[in-house]
């Protein structure tokens, strides 16, 4: 080819290439609607898998939903307080309860919600053809009349323990007693639902922005499933707007923890979970928000799979070898706090304001990290059952390797003839491996689903699949059921301070560390509230200022 | 011609149905469910089987999904996005990272061509040495870490364009998506074309053409253009495939809302309905990318339909 055609080929896609860019970079037609410096910018980590709040059961979901509903009574930061409701009475036997709705709250098209809308959203989780997962809430954390017939199909829909007299009366009956059945009512399952509405939308309803309808103080103006983009504009009809002051929520899907916090030091988010490698960026940040007291993180021994783990002995030497302060100073980090008990600091309030937890320090003579008091125990044991070495074997999740292999290197160097064989398995099968209690250890979690000690200690009961170690104590069980009807607070968190004192007597459960959620939060950004455990953000009161 | 043709379609539906029936059966071995809930009792596990036709044996619903199908219905996603039709997620899904997808190749393939061309007319020369390291580079370096620089100067220091997409202004929040993904095709497109072309300049006739004086002008459009096409339409077919079917980690890097995190997702979620369907329009496209290239190259060399329609 002549020079004078090679020039010319490259100046033309020099050209080309040019024009491309400069067209798109000015982007002179595409920035008329953009209002992010007025609006809550925020970063998620997850999409919903539903925006129905009646099938919403899972974390991401919620995250999802808060800004556009309102439930009867709202959880903020831990304190339950009246949304929807303006009211409530309960029976003395605490098996029912009558709430009186507000007079003037709508939905974002401007109808009124009626007491009937929660009527029908309670039989929406209960109806068996929904499948909803938060049949969970009101079948096995308080368990509303009926349900379990109904959702078994054995009696129909209008059978549920749960009736509007009027339109501002709501009447909900239970099983049995459950002094924290307010809260349930804060979860976002129980937010209204209309029945004309979802029967004109049909199948196609909640699965797009147009079939969606919000009570909350926003209302979703785009959504498709999977989408990385979901947006709210203000909801006019929301009884408290003048409270709201963002004119709109923008949140992003955003998978990559590196880019998150590179959207957040550019401006582009101003909210973000911190989880994994980013944490080290904002270790120091003034702007991080922390609690850690959502979720526990256990060891289970399994001794009916192997006898030495029923020697106390055994399991003292296990559980005062994990170095607790060294796992959350160097592995899991913020939002996250040493276990030392069941039922973390700061977690459960009594109705007079107490804390469940009053001395931190309680369990130390069972749980604190102590190689000596160990390997005492470990020497005294292992001659109890006659042995020199053992081989112990342990599963976890892949998301808990790290944390494990430092357990294990701990457990391995202060206590000599101990070799553990850890395998990791894939989260989707591990609750169907525990099952067959093949093994010696195991690692589990368990996030709370209402603020109270007994989200943690029920799981432990003799009629749990949960307790894969067998602790089947009448006595504990007896605590945690009088517990239940028992209607001076004080009197009650003494009771489950007895069954978690029984609990860490025993030791077959070795307490790791506490998660919660650590966020950071733009400092231009104000009032911003959480949930009890810090997970779920109420955008309702924010103000942004940057 | 038309008994070529009936025959590549035959077996282009006879491929599909079998990807569809191992689709099917691959999803029964995988461990887990989709109800992986360890909130759910197993009671309600067994509600939830039953209201998604899951308690039914493998060859049943296999049977009813294939009858579905055909009326366009691929079920409803059990788990990423509870109880949305299969068919309006990937509806939603797939224009994304198709546009995506299209405008990376687009210019990828532009510039490809265009620079194959001047490193095969220019062989030897400094010209080719600089057009070879940039196709090398685009052919051996991932586009996602194309992506990754490009966010990290471009859009976090250089703040000349945003670092997410953005569904408001997807030109402006495309071009850096777009540019990553296009690395890759160029130096695929460059590499054949200059390949090509300069076996095209080699040849006879372009020497003949030469001799006889015609103009170096001529020469590209005329000769060198026409027959160095072929190889390259095939590979830039192959290519198109690949980019509209969505890139997994450039999609995740910028938030793009496409195909490719819609199906990882739905392995890791056991989401049968999703994993199938998509496999399937993943298979749909490539085999209709492949039918078209057969049919075209029947059309172009006949030697390729007589020994195909004669030779069994």
């Amino acid at each position: 080819m002549s020079r004078y055609v090679s020039k010319r080929y490259i100046a033309l896609l020099t050209v080309a290439l040019i024009v491309f860019c400069a067209t798109a970079c000015s982007g002179a037609n595409e920035s008329a609607d953009i209002d992010a410096e007025k609006e809550l910018n925020i970063g998620f980590a997850n999409l919903p898998i539903t925006m129905d709040a009646q099938m919403a059961f899972d974390s991401a979901s919620t995250d999802y939903l808060r800004p556009m509903i309102s439930t009867l009574f709202k959880d903020v930061n831990g304190e339950i307080k009246e949304d929807l409701a303006a009211g409530y009475e309960a029976s003395e036997d605490g098996l029912i309860y009558t709430i009186k709705l507000r007079d003037d709250i709508k939905y974002s098209d401007g109808t009124p919600i009626t007491a009937e809308d929660f009527v029908y959203a309670l039989q929406r989780i209960a109806d068996p053809l929904s499948g909803s997962s938060a049949i969970f809430v009101f079948h096995d954390i308080c368990e509303v009349k009926n349900i379990q017939a109904v959702n078994e199909g054995q009696l129909p829909l209008s059978e549920l323990g749960v009736s509007a007299p009027d339109d501002r009366t709501l009447v909900i009956e239970l099983e049995r007693p459950c002094p924290y059945f307010i809260s349930t009512l804060a979860t976002s399952c129980s937010a209204p639902c209309s029945r004309s509405f979802v029967e004109k939308c049909g199948s196609l309803y909640a699965t797009k922005a147009e079939y969606i309808l919000g009570s909350g103080p926003f209302y979703i103006d785009r959504y498709e499933p999977f989408d990385t983009q979901v947006h709210y504009s203000k909801n006019p009809y929301y009884y408290d707007s003048e409270a709201v002051k963002l004119s709109g929520i923008s949140i992003r899907y955003v998978q990559s923890g590196q880019q998150a916090m590179m959207c957040y030091e550019s401006g582009a988010l101003d909210v973000i979970n911190l989880s994994g490698s980013i944490q080290e960026l904002a270790e120091d940040d003034e702007n991080v928000t922390e609690n850690a007291s959502g979720s526990i993180f256990y060891m289970g021994t399994v001794p009916a799979h192997n006898s030495a783990l029923k020697n106390k002995n055994i399991r003292r030497a296990l559980i005062k070898s994990i170095n607790r302060e060294s796992i959350v100073r160097n592995i899991t980090k913020r939002g996250t706090a040493p276990l030392e008990r069941f039922i973390p600091e700061n977690f459960s309030l009594d109705t007079n304001g107490n804390d469940y937890v009053k001395e931190p320090g309680e369990y130390s003579d069972v749980c604190a990290y102590d190689k000596e008091k160990a390997l005492e125990y470990w020497q005294q044991g292992l001659d109890e059952i006659n042995a020199k070495t053992l081989e112990l074997s342990l599963i976890c999740r892949p998301n808990d390797e790290t944390v494990i292999e430092m357990i294990i290197n701990e457990w391995e160097n202060n206590l000599p003839g101990l070799s553990i064989d850890a395998k990791v398995i894939p989260a989707k099968q591990y609750w169907d491996d525990l099952d067959k209690k093949e093994n010696d250890l195991y690692v589990a979690g368990w996030g709370a689903d209402y603020s109270d000690p007994n989200t943690f200690l029920s799981l432990f009961i003799s009629t749990s699949k949960y307790d894969y170690a067998d602790l089947k104590s009448e006595k504990y069980d007896k605590l945690l059921d009088d517990a239940v009807i028992e209607t001076d607070p004080t009197r009650r968190f003494e009771m489950l301070h007895e069954a978690e004192d029984l609990l860490m007597e025993e030791s077959l459960y070795f307490p790791i560390y506490a998660k919660g959620n650590a966020w950071l939060i733009s400092g231009g950004v104000k009032d911003v509230v959480f949930d009890f455990n810090g997970s779920t953000l109420d955008p309702t009161w924010v103000s942004k200022n940057r | 011609m038309v008994k070529y043709t009936i025959k590549k379609i035959l077996i282009s539906v006879l491929s599909l149905i079998l990807i569809i029936f191992i689709l099917f059966m691959l999803m029964e071995l995988m461990p887990g469910s989709p109800f992986n809930d360890e909130k759910l009792s197993e009671e309600q596990k067994q509600v939830l089987y039953e209201a998604y036709g899951l308690d039914k044996p493998v060859i049943y619903r296999f049977g009813v999904y294939m009858i579905n199908m055909l009326h366009g219905d691929f079920g409803d996603s059990y788990s990423i996005s509870v109880n949305t039709p299969v068919a309006s997620l990937i509806s939603t899904r797939l224009p994304v990272s198709m546009q995506v997808g299209g405008a990376a190749m687009l210019i990828g393939s532009i510039a490809g061509l265009a620079l194959g061309f001047l490193a095969a007319f220019n062989r030897g020369k400094a010209m080719d040495v600089i057009c070879m390291i940039i196709s090398i580079l685009g052919v051996s370096v991932p586009s996602y870490i194309f992506a990754i620089l490009l966010n990290y100067y471009v859009g976090f220091r250089w703040k000349a364009l945003p670092l997410l997409y953005d569904f408001r202004i997807p030109v402006r929040t495309s071009i850096m998506p777009v540019i990553a993904l296009s690395i890759g095709v160029m130096g695929v497109v460059m590499k054949f074309t200059r390949d090509e072309a300069t076996m095209v300049l080699k040849s006879d006739y372009v020497l003949f053409a030469r001799s006889q004086g015609i103009s170096e002008k001529e020469i590209l459009f005329g000769y060198v253009l026409r027959n160095s096409m072929i190889p390259v339409i095939t590979v830039m077919a192959m290519l198109l495939v690949s980019l509209l079917t969505g890139s997994l980690v450039t999609e995740r890097i910028f938030s793009i809302p496409g195909i490719g995190a819609l199906l990882t997702t739905a392995i890791t979620a056991n989401d049968y309905n999703v994993v199938i369907a998509l496999s399937f329009v993943y298979a749909v496209i490539y085999v209709a990318a492949r039918l078209v290239l057969d049919l075209v190259y029947g059309l172009i060399d006949p030697r390729i339909r007589v020994s195909g329609g004669a030779g069994k």
